[in-house]
Formats: C-alpha cells, structure tokens, sequence
C-alpha cells in the first residue's frame, strides 16, 4: 500500500510539472535576482478598476488592474525610480521617472483576463490621456503590451 | 511732459514689430509642423515604430520555422506562442476595422493554433494553405499602412510648400512696405524740413530791420517779454538802454534822408561792435534804438551806456545844425531790480529816463535813481 502511495505521489507530482512550466508569470528583477510572480496572482491583487476609451480597440473599456507603485511597494517594498519593461515579443522600455498614480499593470478587460491574444497577459497604460487624442496610436507608445520582465535600473 | 515721437523711434518699432510678426509666423509653423513630424517620423524604438502588422508576420514566420518535420513537443509549444504573439500584434481594432482581411487572418491563426493543439503531426502544406491567407494580410496591411504614411508625407510636405510660399510672401510684403514706408517718411521729413526753413527765413526776416540790419520793435516785444518773464521767476536781471539820435530831423533835413540811413547804419554798428554776445540791439522806432543788456545790474548798464555815448561822438559824423558839429546820442537807462520796488512798467520807465536827457541838454546819461 505504501508503494501504491509513493507511485500516485510520483504520478501526481510529475503530471503536475508540465502545469507548472506553462504557468504564465512576470518576472520582477531587482539587485540582479529575479523573482516569479505568478499571472494568476497578479490578477488577484488587481483591485483598481475604471473605464476607458482603449485606443487600440477603438472603445471604451472596463479597465482591471493594479497600480505600478502599489506593485512595487507589494513586492519589492520600494518604489524605484528607474525602471526597463520587457515585453513578450522582445520589446523593451527604459522607464524614467514615471508619474504616480498614473501607470497601471491590466490583468482584466471588460473583466476578461488578458492574454497573448489581447495584447496581456499583463500590459501597462496610463490612467488617462492629459489631452492627448485616443485616435492617434503613436501617442500611446510608452504602452507596454505582453509584459513579461520588469528590472529595476540602478 | 508731452512724450517724444522721434523718426528714430518709429522705425526702431516697426522693425520690432515685423520681426516679431515673422518670429510669430515661424513659430506657429514650427509649432504646428514639428509635433507632426515628431509623429510620424520620430517613432524609433517605440511601439509604433515598426508596423504592427510586420511584428505579426516575424512571428507567424518563427512559428512556421518551428514547425517544420521533424519537431520535439517543445517546439511546438513555442511555435504556438509565436502565433499567439502574431495573435496579438494583429488584433487591433485600426486592423479589423480598416482591413477586412484581418478578421479572416486571425481565424486562420486560431485554426492552426487548433491544430497544433489536437494533433501531434500536422502536414506541411496544410500549415501553408492555412497561414497563406494570414500571410497576404500581414502584407496587404503593410502596404496600407505604408501608403497611408506616403500620402501623410507628401501632404507634409504639401503643407511645408504653402508654409514656406506664405513665409516667403509674408517676408517680402513686409520688407516692400517697409522701404515704401521709409521713402514715404523720408519724402515727409524733407518738405518738413523744408517748410520749416522756409518759415524760420520769414520769421527772421520778420524780426529784423531792414535799413540796420539789427532787431525791430517785434523782435524787442517778444524778448522783453521773456526776460520779464524770467525776472519774475529767477530774479534774473536785466537793463535797458534806450537810446535817441539828437537832432536827428534836422540832420535829415540839412544831410538829406539818404544821409541819414547812412548814419543810422554807422551809429547801430558802432553801439553793436561794443555788445556782448548775449546783449541785444533793437530799431524801436525812427531813430530811437533799445540795447536790452542780459544778466546786467544798473551800475553794469550805466557803464556800457556811457561807452555807448563815446562810441557815437568817437564816430565823430558831422552835423552843421548842432553846437558841437557832429551826431551825438542821448540814453535813458533802467534795471529790472528798479521796477521790483514800483509798479511801474520798465519801458515807461526807461523812456522817461530819455526824456529826461532830453530835456537835461542831450548826448547824455540819465538813470532813474542817480
């Protein structure tokens, strides 16, 4: 019976590996140590949410997300001052003196979790626009789309 | 004080104000241009910098050269990741809405994305059969959006043209009404200048005597009043002399009138030789002459007086009516610190002081307070 126990164990924990390898996560960089966060858990610490015209989708969406200095502040305990943003496909962000209560990580769209396929899992916009015109897709070239490193610069 | 309008001054302001309209007019270009340029030309290393659409292709092309025969499994798990990042970069809503075959290129992902999911060997050609309808819209996007950032250029530079027309016009209108302007103004200050000479001509004809040459009556008024004026707010003093020829009409009568012009002129250039320059000499009537002496006290005023009667006898112009045989004067002098006392006027004052020479034997002195 033991056996049998030690076998399922074995099943189990190496059924459950692959699951683990495929688990989305944004990795945080600070000091040269990275650290795993998981999507899933990202989208449970959202807990701002307000509606905007996406310029991308050409409508207004219900935002879901989480401040960027409230992510820091959960996870590194800092706000720095500098950061770089890198996205899935390889595009990068150096990140400088960046307005608080300004830059938000989107979990959710319409509360739908983004993905891949709608420019997530994780992305990063701004709270509004300060004139700027919405149709106009060059102004909102600081967004960051398919987030998926964030280091902390020196 | 009334404020100076100068010539100078009124071209120093028109080229402020033209050089401010042209710094307005380029900056309103540049402020309209330059944010516009910086749009859709300054992109480097940003988002936008490189269509969407081509992103999308490099990674429908990455998945493709991933899923060639033979594959491990991992490489087909990153093969659909790059087609859900091709997935992503495509589906936005300037894409679907603006080119119809987005919506069908996505579904073609979506297919093959399937695909891969439920089966372990997908046959080559029908991967390419499903991706080439994806591949002509990354393309055909590309295309549009690459002609609809030439059609943006040329309309920029379209609008640079008519900028640079407006500037080039603007500019020329402002230098050309700026010289006719300037030959307008300078056309003015010449008949200005003219008229000006003109009327100082007249007013100096005006003042003057015409036989002596020295000031007349007017030109005496209109100084006496100044100096009065002056007096009165300074205490400035001055005195005057009034000086009569002694049987003058009788020399006329016995020398002839032309005679006696000459001895005018002789007389009224003797007295001016010995004057200061800020002393003045007057015709007040037919031989009577005014010496108005500036800045000058009574016993100052007595001596020139006196020199005056010597420069006339010196002159020694011979006059058969008199006992003495030649032309003489006779003065009467006053000061303006006589008439501060008395309410007297100074020209009723000096004139009874001739008199009183007169009357006391001619080619002589007299003062008011002896």
């Amino acid at each position: 019976m033991r056996y049998l126990y030690c076998i399922l164990i074995f099943i189990v924990f190496f059924s459950a590996l692959p699951a683990l390898a495929h688990e989305e996560t944004l990795s945080l960089v600070n000091n040269g140590k990275a650290i795993e966060l998981s999507v899933d858990s990202l989208r449970a610490e959202a807990d701002l949410e307000f509606t905007l015209f996406a310029p991308f989708r050409g409508q207004d969406v219900r935002i879901r997300g989480l401040l960027l200095e409230s992510f820091f502040e959960k996870h590194l305990s800092r706000v720095p001052e500098r950061i770089r943003l890198v996205a899935g496909d390889g595009y990068e962000l150096p990140f400088e003196n960046w307005k608080p209560n300004h830059w938000v990580l989107v979990t959710h769209e319409d509360g739908v979790p983004l993905t891949l396929r709608t420019q997530g899992p994780i992305r990063l916009v701004e709270r509004n626009y300060a004139g700027r015109d919405p149709k106009i897709l060059r102004n909102f070239n600081d967004w960051i789309w398919m987030l998926k490193r964030i280091e902390v610069l020196p | 004080m009334k404020p100076q309008f100068s010539a100078k001054n009124a071209w120093l302001w028109l080229a402020l104000v033209s050089t401010a309209l042209l710094a307005g007019i380029v900056s309103i270009e540049i402020g309209v241009l330059h944010p516009k340029l910086l749009r859709y030309f300054d992109n480097t290393g940003t988002l936008t910098d490189e269509p969407l659409a081509l992103r999308s292709r490099e990674h429908l092309l990455k998945a493709l050269s991933l899923l060639q025969e033979p594959r491990p499994e991992q490489q087909t798990e990153q093969a659909q990741h790059e087609l859900d990042l091709a997935y992503g970069l495509l589906n936005i809503s300037l894409y679907t809405r603006q080119y119809p075959c987005t919506s069908e290129a996505l579904v073609r992902i979506d297919q093959l994305h399937h695909m891969l999911q439920s089966s372990a060997t997908v046959d080559q050609a029908a991967v390419h059969q499903t991706m080439l309808p994806a591949f002509q819209c990354t393309n055909a996007i590309e295309k549009g959006q690459n002609s609809k950032r030439s059609d943006l250029a040329q309309e920029i530079v379209a609008s640079l043209d008519t900028q640079r027309r407006i500037f080039l016009w603007t500019t020329f209108l402002i230098v050309t009404a700026g010289i006719v302007l300037f030959g307008v103004h300078r056309q003015q200050l010449r008949i200005i200048a003219d008229s000006r000479r003109e009327t100082d001509k007249w007013i100096r004809h005006a003042m003057r005597d015409e036989l002596t040459g020295i000031y007349n009556r007017r030109a005496f008024d209109a100084d006496l009043r100044r100096h009065l004026k002056e007096h009165k707010e300074t205490g400035k003093s001055f005195s005057l002399l009034m000086c009569d020829v002694d049987y003058f009409k009788q020399y006329n009568d016995s020398m002839g009138h032309p005679a006696g012009d000459k001895a005018l002129q002789y007389i009224t250039q003797s007295i001016m030789k010995m004057l200061r320059g800020s002393d003045s000499l007057y015709r007040y009537g037919g031989e009577e002459l005014i010496v108005l002496l500036d800045n000058t006290d009574k016993l100052q005023a007595q001596n020139v007086a006196r020199r005056a009667l010597n420069q006339v006898r010196n002159l020694q112009l011979p006059h058969p009516s008199t006992e003495l045989g030649y032309l003489t004067i006779s003065i009467g002098c006053a000061s303006s610190e006589e008439i501060e006392d008395c309410d007297e006027d100074i020209l009723e004052l000096v004139d009874k002081q001739l008199y009183k020479a007169k009357q006391s034997g001619r080619n002589r002195l007299a003062c008011a307070v002896d």
